[in-house]
């Protein structure tokens, strides 16, 4: 194949990727439209978020105040808090990532398109429920972390719990789809030769961030739907007086809630790595050390969520585990920023607006990350939980963490998005106002904290003389606002009159610098080969050459969206990767997702089966225009290779896409067994006056239908292996995934009372968690059928019932894991006790 | 901080203790990343090891452990089982929005205030009858969770005859923040005659 | 698996430090509950020793675990599966410490309240 013009390759390359105008961008499935659109979106609830916070500080900066009453307070720090955490930081993260890791890692798009598509939506649609309710009065007022039994009907009737608990899991849908297409575009979507320790350090801290959320938001997703459940219909999972406990939804949620907290640093410190080496003008000191500390924050901000339960009356022992881990982790944490430090050392740093605002971080973070050893011991921690001296930590964290590396990565990357640089004018009385006014508001609520004010009041009493530092505080808050909206003006000013440059304006070293700005839809015109650290390029001199086709793919085929998928150790190019065009269908599906919330919302239970046939009906439709009839000859990729398309390959993007959705499904599993166990040991009022049981021989059915099915899903890959059509196995499958929803079926309904005892609603969780797990195995087998016939499956093209059988396997272990919990929750363990 | 009690001073010497070895650390990091920035000679020709091993690792974890040990020490003393006999025992009820309080002694029961004896350790059974509150009195010590179906112990001393205001810690919805009540620790030999009025149902 | 086997190893000495933790966390929480720390042995209770155990167990097998990573890291410098070893097996060295660190107050603190 000849090379085309680098024009000519241009128009090519836009005539197929870019998103139509008008009405057609909501067919947008682009990394590049769908990140900024998260990025902005994310903005958006930022700006709301700290209106309401504006609110917050109006009201407490007199004691006494009326300018609202405690029912609306609660409702603004709750939104408050529930926007700038679900809202705001994970979804602007999110649109980082998305605009972001195709261009590092040298890929045209990310694995999924249309995923982050209807993430995108489920995102918008979930956080405009928010804010509508808001706008209504009705928000969510519990509190951000919604502890029961306040949040449980006796005590909040209204619909505001529900609106939390709903629109908060539909948001999560959208964090859990980003979390798998980030994993799997970094595993296999690299240029070829970027091995895993060539790549741009935040492809690191990404590729980790996203297995924290992987693993860390099925447990809030769980404890969501649980107290949804109870809420609803009375099943007292939650509810001390019928042998639920507050307790396990503190646990769950704080099991999800502290990695949070690192899941919205970790990313952060990702764009740090990036910007800190190109203002040093030297590489990354300690790449590999940095890459341990992140393994080693992220597994251990997994064992420290009881700090946040440190009053709750757990025994000082266990204490100790999660006071030592909580300390453990700011050693990692030092690493890093002393990695940083030693890279500004090693090279010659130049000061730019971008690093200016870094330097707001290093001195705002270093104060969190003190205070927040601090607040780890006990002793401490008894005083200062629940005051305005963690209202302080947390801001210093999560501002210092966050918003101050954002907005330094939003300078350093706006010339990326827009094609303009400035001159920075404002850029400067921004930060300072920011700088200034951000520590004058919380350095305060530190004293506040140790004076005895608590969180979450909308009054103090005079007598408490709070009174002048909660008065500067309000005032260094609106400081503070004056210098975002600065800043708002001066990215709207570079956007606007920005000068445009060719190439690299901060004479980076990474790939991302390589694409045309603003970027173009497919990124790359041809994919460079990497054979250094990715982080020592020349982006300036290897733009033009991938520009011309020179790399891989540099040319058009068949109208194909085509990149390319490496393999995950060796990097070497293993297939191509045709991506979906752009459609409508991910909004379609969100929208009826989104009607299917509102139902359940409105309690409108039997209509809400309607959006919920339609949204798996879409589903469907989506897999229409995916694989192929008909085999293929490897393809031609450039520099005289080849490789096959990726549904032809063993282990193609959506083969892992659902291992790891089978190991976020493994916590969710875990953490509902964990519950059941919890409430046998602590929860009051056990043992139950009756236990409900179920029918050994129902039990034993649902096991041996999931296990019926597992075999011959594995049968059915055996057979389309050897050539003949798998009718067979698919059908037996079938077969033993009725049997095994049937009998759940039988034996809910033959349960009796639901409500009586958390007993029983766990023994029904549990066994709706395996019914659910057998109905997910119905539809792919149900999908093998239809792949089948519609002539898209061949001994070569067999990927679809691959993937059917990795989750037939899994679902057959978790209907036994279910089975085994169920049993162990119908026997009185109490008389072990010897307390 | 103010601390009136036992357990409040010896966490207020822990917060001093924090606090300077806080400010300490972080002027020493400003300057190290000054220093980095504009005189990197300073950190020698190898500078990575020295801030990465030194700075990052080995300092920070002696520290840390220095203080987690400590921390363990103090902890112990507040809030696990300690060996000394079984002091005097209050039972403190919460539900929205006020706090009842039984005195094991004799039964008497007060609302919204709770009379303690000065210079003597006195030990909280804490429970609620609703939702989660939080009983705390600043300036005697540390906080604990009323938590319903639970129940909770808490030892705290004032040092002090006098009036002590008590709040309620944890989110409880409307009235949380005039969830409060005052406590009132009386010389110790008046105390028992107060709990007997108490008990007459007089004004103590 | 084995293609991919090198990106499981970053995991393993954190994954052990997880278990244990797991383990060792619930076994606290059972012991309590049933009453484990009032059964004497010597001069620690039934609940402490089987806490101080899972520790050194967990702390013991972690070590196994970063000596095994530590001998397989292969010799070519610049391959991928050099990097991703020595990352394992530094992570897992670390997640000793760690381990000891994180349990300490098995030896020291009241079990039960
Ligand atoms: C922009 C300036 C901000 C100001 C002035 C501000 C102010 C406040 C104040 C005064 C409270 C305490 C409310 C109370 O306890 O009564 C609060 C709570 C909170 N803030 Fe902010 N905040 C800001 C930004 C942020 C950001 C960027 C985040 C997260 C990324 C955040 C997360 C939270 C959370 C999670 C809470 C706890 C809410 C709750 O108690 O349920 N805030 N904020
Ligand atoms: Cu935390
Ligand atoms: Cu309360």
């Amino acid at each position: 194949m000849s090379t085309p013009s680098p024009i000519r390759l241009h128009k090519e390359l836009s005539r197929i990727w870019d998103t139509a105008p008008g009405l057609g961008r909501l067919s947008a499935v682009n990394h590049t439209v769908l990140g900024k659109r998260f990025i902005i979106t994310a903005f958006v609830f930022f700006t709301i978020g700290g209106l309401l916070a504006m609110l917050i500080r109006a009201q407490l900066a007199t004691s006494k105040n009326a300018f609202v009453g405690p029912d609306i307070y609660n409702q603004i720090f709750t939104m408050h808090g529930t926007i700038m955490m679900f809202l705001f930081a994970i979804p602007m993260f999110e649109g980082f990532a998305i605009y972001l890791l195709p261009k590092m890692l040298g890929a045209r798009d990310m694995a999924f398109p249309r995923m982050a598509a209807y993430g995108y939506w489920c995102y918008l649609f979930g956080g405009s429920i928010l804010i509508a309710a808001l706008i209504l009065g009705v928000a969510p007022d519990g509190g951000w972390f919604m502890y029961t039994p306040l949040n449980s009907k006796p005590y909040s009737p209204g619909i505001n719990a529900d609106i939390w608990l709903l629109g908060i899991t539909f948001v999560e849908i959208s964090a859990l789809s980003a979390a798998i297409e980030i994993i799997v575009s970094i595993l296999k979507l690299r240029a070829p030769g970027m091995t895993l320790n060539h790549m741009p350090i935040m492809a690191w801290y990404l590729l980790i961030t996203a297995f924290m959320m992987l693993f860390g938001f099925p447990p809030l997703i769980l404890a969501s739907a649980l107290l949804e459940l109870e809420r609803a219909f009375g099943l007292p999972f939650f509810d001390p007086t019928r042998g639920g406990d507050s307790l396990l939804w503190q646990h769950l949620f704080w099991l999800f809630g502290h990695p949070e907290v690192y899941i919205i640093f970790l990313p952060a410190a990702g764009a740090i790595s990036m910007m800190v080496p190109t203002f040093a003008r030297h590489e990354l000191i300690g790449y590999r050390t940095v890459v341990l500390a992140i393994i080693a924050v992220a597994f251990l901000s997994f064992g420290l969520w009881v700090h946040h339960m440190f009053t709750v009356g757990i025994p000082h022992l266990a204490l100790t585990f999660f006071s030592a881990a909580s300390g453990l982790v700011a050693i990692p944490t030092a690493v890093q920023i002393f990695a940083w430090i030693a890279t500004i050392a090693n090279g010659r740093p130049k000061l730019d607006v971008p690093m200016l605002y870094l330097f707001g971080f290093f001195v705002i973070f270093i104060i969190g990350g003190l205070t927040g050893v601090m607040v780890a011991m006990v002793p401490f921690n008894l005083q200062a939980h629940d005051t305005h001296f963690v209202v302080a930590h947390l801001h210093y964290v999560l501002v210092g963490g966050f918003v101050f590396p954002m907005l330094a990565a939003a300078y350093y990357w706006l010339p990326h998005f827009t094609g303009k640089r400035s001159d920075h004018v404002l850029s400067r009385p921004a930060f300072w106002l920011i700088f200034v006014g951000f520590n004058l508001t919380f350095f305060l609520m530190h004293l506040t904290g140790l004076l005895g004010m608590p969180r979450r009041v909308s009054t103090y009493p005079l007598e408490a003389k709070w009174d002048w530092l909660n008065l500067l505080s309000s005032f260094g808050s609106f400081i503070m606002t004056i210098g975002f909206a600065l800043f708002v003006i001066d990215v709207f000013l570079q956007v606007r009159f920005g000068t445009r440059f060719r190439r690299d304006p901060w004479s980076a070293k990474t790939l991302e610098w390589a694409t045309p700005t603003p970027a173009t839809s497919y990124a790359f015109a041809s994919l460079p080969e990497i054979s250094d650290r990715a982080d020592r390029l020349e982006p300036a001199a290897l733009g033009p050459k991938l520009a011309g086709g020179e790399g891989y793919l540099g040319f058009t085929r068949n109208n194909w969206m085509e990149t390319l998928g490496v393999d995950m150790m060796t990097a070497r190019p293993t297939e191509v990767i045709v991506l979906p065009r752009p459609t409508f269908l991910p909004f379609w599906t969100g929208l009826a997702t989104g009607a299917f919330v509102l139902c359940l919302l409105f309690k409108l239970y039997w209509l809400s089966l309607v959006p919920f046939a339609i949204t798996i009906g879409l589903w469907f439709v989506w897999t229409l225009t995916t694989g192929s009839r008909t085999d293929s000859a490897p393809l031609d990729i450039g520099h005289r290779q080849s490789a096959p398309p990726h549904w032809q390959v063993e282990r193609p993007p959506s083969w892992w896409a659902m291992l790891f959705a089978i190991g976020g499904d493994a916590v969710m599993v875990t953490s509902l067994i964990f519950g059941s166990l919890f409430l046998i040991v602590v929860a009051p009022q056990w043992p139950p006056q009756t236990y409900v049981t179920v029918s050994p021989l129902l039990l034993s059915a649902m096991v041996a239908g999931a296990i019926i099915a597992a075999l011959s899903g594995r049968f059915a890959v055996k057979q389309l292996l050897s050539g003949t059509p798998p009718l067979a196995g698919l059908s037996v499958a079938g077969v033993g995934y009725l049997v095994a929803l049937t009998a759940a079926t039988i034996a809910i309904l033959n349960m009796g009372t639901l409500t009586a005892h958390a007993q029983a609603a766990m023994l029904f969780a549990l066994l709706a968690m395996a019914a659910l797990h057998a109905a997910i195995g119905l539809l792919l087998i149900a999908y093998g059928f239809l792949r089948h016939f519609s002539g898209k499956l061949s001994a070569l093209r067999s990927m679809d019932l691959r993937i059917g059988k990795l989750w037939h396997d899994a679902s057959a272990l978790v209907v036994l894991a279910c089975v085994v919990a169920a049993l162990v929750l119908q026997f009185d363990l109490s008389s072990a006790r010897l307390r | 901080m103010d601390p009136a009690g036992p357990s409040a001073a010896s966490v207020a010497t822990l917060w001093w203790i924090m606090f300077t070895g806080g400010t300490l650390i972080f002027a020493a990091t400003s300057v190290v990343l000054a220093v980095a920035w504009a005189k990197p000679r300073l950190l020698g020709a190898n500078p990575q090891r020295l801030l990465i091993l030194w700075g990052g690792l080995v300092l920070p974890s002696i520290i840390l452990a220095a203080l987690v040990f400590s921390a363990f020490a103090l902890g112990e003393r507040l809030i696990g089982a300690s060996g000394s006999p079984a002091p005097l025992r209050i039972e403190a009820v919460a539900e929205r929005w006020m706090w009842s309080f039984r005195y094991l002694i004799n039964g008497a029961v007060s609302e919204q205030v709770l009379h303690i004896p000065a210079g003597e350790p006195v030990e909280f059974a804490v429970t609620s009858e609703d939702v989660i509150h939080g009983f705390w009195i600043p300036r005697l010590g540390g906080k604990i969770d009323a938590v319903p179906g639970h129940t909770n112990m808490i030892r705290l001393q004032a040092d002090r005859p006098g009036r002590y205001g008590g709040v309620c810690a944890e989110f409880c919805g409307e009235g949380h923040e005039i969830m409060r009540f005052e406590v009132v620790a009386h010389p110790l030999q008046e105390y028992e005659a107060v709990l007997d009025r108490l008990a007459a149902g007089e004004a103590p | 698996m084995t293609r991919s086997s090198p990106l499981l190893t970053l995991a393993a000495g954190f994954t052990i430090w997880a278990s244990g933790f797991a383990v060792i966390y619930a076994v606290q929480g059972v012991g309590c509950a049933y009453g484990w720390d009032l059964i004497a042995l010597g001069p620690v209770s039934l609940l402490r020793l089987v806490l101080i155990l899972l520790t050194v167990a967990t702390a013991a097998i972690i070590y196994v675990v970063a000596r095994a990573l530590s001998g397989a890291i292969p010799g070519k410098e610049r391959e991928a599966s050099h990097f991703m070893l020595s990352v394992a097996a530094g992570a897992a060295l670390l997640a000793v410490p760690a381990t000891l660190f994180t349990f300490a107050g098995v030896f020291i603190a009241t079990a039960c309240s």
